[in-house]
């Protein structure tokens, strides 16, 4: 090739050769990905590469937390049951398991009455024994608080075609016994029936008053229902991975710092029973992020400020109880699920870092962003019931969101990288009991 | 081919371009990971924008990848490679925008210009303002200044007159000169001002 540059021309158009010549810009790391793609389509990702995925790693940290925290509470609401009703060993690691001890242990005292009944008749004659024994069995058998009004009425039973008679010159230490353990049978049953009615509503207290608290949870909460509240919360925000905002104005090469943002909304769901929940909401989130990008012609610092519209579902597990001394039903919840987010506005803002600009470049990031996004939830929180129809509710969560079209995760075609944040929430809910009447 | 090669050195050319003959995946790698950056920076100066460069550097790349068997081994392998990336970029042009016709000029005698203004300047800042040309002017800018083309040839190649070319590399030197200085002075206000 041939060249012939002016005279006058040549210094200048040399001068800039010279000056691009040696100039080098680096690309985005999907234009290999794509090349790649394009020359051998057969190619697969390597295995161990899948697991390095952030969005997958993050996902199966938050299952792991989810289970993990699962295990803890039902540990620890076994401990609470085995303190409270003297288990002395706990080997058991079900609810269901420890209830089967706690069975046992009411029974072992039932079986001992008859012992101590039989110890007071010891002075009796044999013919005498062998009547109250029966007379008692009778009793045992028939079990009711009716019977053990008869008892101290009139001395016949009858149980299995059976008359049973009582002498009348039984001594009154034996007709005491007997209605002791008529008694104690009584409040046996009375126990089992207010576990049963605990293991029902999901209430584990440690309080003495046991009775009282029963009665007061069946008479003012019933936690199957609908609420609705207002949210809010602050969060740390930041993507999982650089690259996500590529464009010619940013480069490729972006280095995201942490930063603050809220949210705020509503929420609402229902209550399927005592323990599982449905929840979902409309949130707007606002997130700021602040960067630093590297590119071919200047290092920027830059700020977006992204409006999201977000629409949670979630799914809840609640572990209720009740405060001894307030009497306030409380729950500690885990929750996990979806949520769909609409990037509703993207200002962005950059100034070269060598200040010649006098005003920062400012433009609608929501060309270079993905507008749908879909991620996944993760949190615990703590609700408290202020009134039978208001509670209140604070927790922490977690939630990772990419592009829409990355999902399936292996979509390889999509580039941006899934922004997560962390954050605590707050709300207050206003609760409609639904399904059965509380119970009486 | 060995598949410790990362990069291309002089020593390896030789191992990498069979590689990439034979589709090795790694070969491939080590060659675009070699000459990407430098390809990169000639399709910014022919692009209308980022996006539109990194168009031409995948298509550059997989011509190069689909068309290394005709690359003989006469004159230097980076030099064949380039000449891809310059024909990408006049094809990409080609495509998307007309040459209008000028009516012909003589070169613009630019003598008076500040010459100190494109020392004050960066490369990339310069680059940038060579982006922001219309796309005719910059393309026989750079085919005439960056690739050492004639005006005959840059005429065959674009399908233009001898004519044209000269006026238009007229032009565009004159509208970068001057926003090169625009540039140089408002640095130079701005530091005054700082």
């Amino acid at each position: 090739m041939e060249k012939k540059l002016s005279h006058t021309n040549y210094s200048f158009e040399e001068e800039i050769k010279n000056k691009l010549d040696s100039f080098e810009a680096t690309p985005s790391p999907h234009i290999w990905a794509n090349i790649q793609q394009e020359l051998h389509p057969e190619t697969k990702r390597p295995k161990g590469i899948i697991w390095l995925q952030p969005r997958i790693l993050l996902s199966g940290i938050g299952l792991f937390l989810l289970v993990a925290f699962s295990s803890a509470s039902a540990h620890y609401l076994i401990k609470n049951i085995a303190n409270e009703y003297h288990l002395e060993k706990l080997t058991s690691t079900t609810p269901k398991e420890v209830n089967m001890m706690m069975l046992q242990k009411i029974n072992q005292q039932h079986h001992a009455q008859p012992q101590q009944v039989e110890t007071a008749l010891s002075s009796e004659t044999h013919s005498n024994k062998t009547k109250i024994t029966n007379y008692i069995e009778d009793l045992m058998a028939a079990g009711s608080s009716e019977t053990t009004e008869k008892t101290a009425t009139n001395t016949t039973t009858t149980n299995n075609n059976r008359n049973t008679t009582l002498p009348s010159s039984l001594s009154s230490p034996v007709l005491a016994a007997h209605t002791n353990g008529v008694a104690m049978l009584d409040m046996i049953k009375m126990q089992l029936q207010q576990l049963e009615e605990i293991e029902t509503i999901g209430l584990l207290s440690k309080s003495n008053h046991q009775e009282e608290e029963v009665n007061f949870i069946k008479n003012f909460y019933n936690l199957r229902g609908f609420y609705i509240g207002a949210q809010t919360g602050v969060k740390a925000n930041f993507m999982t991975e650089n690259g996500q905002y590529q464009n010619p104005i940013l480069g490729q090469d972006i280095h995201y710092m942490p930063n603050a943002s809220y949210q705020t909304g509503m929420v609402f769901g229902y209550h399927l029973t005592n323990h599982f929940g449905i929840e979902s909401g409309v949130n707007y989130m606002h997130k700021v992020q602040q960067f630093e990008s590297y590119n071919y012609d200047a290092i920027r610092n830059g700020t977006m400020k992204l409006t999201y519209i977000e629409v949670p579902l979630d799914f809840k597990y609640k572990f209720n109880q009740m405060m001894s001394k307030s009497h306030r039903v409380s729950s500690i919840n885990i929750f996990g699920g979806m949520q769909y987010a609409y990037l509703a506005r993207a200002n962005v803002a950059t100034q070269i870092n060598n200040a010649r600009m006098k005003n920062p470049t400012q433009y609608d990031g929501r060309e270079y962003l993905p507008i749908h996004n879909l991620g996944l939830n993760v949190g615990i929180d703590y609700d408290l019931f202020v009134s039978k129809n208001l509670y209140w509710t604070i927790g922490v969560d977690g939630a990772v969101t990419g592009d829409i079209n990355s999902f399936p995760v292996w979509n390889k075609n999509v580039t941006s990288s899934p922004s997560m944040t962390i954050g605590v929430h707050t709300s207050i809910r206003f609760f409609k009991a639904a399904g059965p009447k509380p119970l009486h | 081919m060995s598949s410790k090669i990362e990069y291309v050195t002089p020593e390896n050319e030789h191992l990498v371009i069979q590689g990439c003959r034979s589709g090795d995946l790694t070969a491939q790698k080590a060659l675009y990971k070699s000459m990407s950056g430098k390809m990169f920076a000639v399709c910014l100066r022919y692009a209308s924008d980022y996006h539109n460069a990194e168009d031409i550097l995948q298509e550059g790349f997989i011509k190069v990848f689909r068309n290394i068997d005709k690359y003989r081994g006469e004159g230097s392998f980076e030099g064949w490679i380039r000449r891809i990336f310059v024909n990408t970029s006049i094809e990409q042009y080609r495509k998307n925008v007309k040459l209008y016709a000028v009516s012909e000029i003589e070169d613009t005698n630019i003598s008076n210009h500040d010459s100190n203004a494109l020392d004050s300047l960066m490369t990339e800042d310069l680059l940038r303002l060579i982006q922001t040309l219309s796309p005719g002017y910059k393309t026989i800018f750079n085919l005439f200044v960056m690739e050492g083309m004639s005006h005959a040839e840059i005429a065959q190649e674009l399908g233009i007159s001898e004519g044209t070319s000269k006026s238009q590399l007229a032009r565009a030197r004159g509208i970068l000169q001057t926003k090169i200085e625009k540039e140089s002075s408002n640095l130079k206000i701005s530091i005054k001002e700082k």
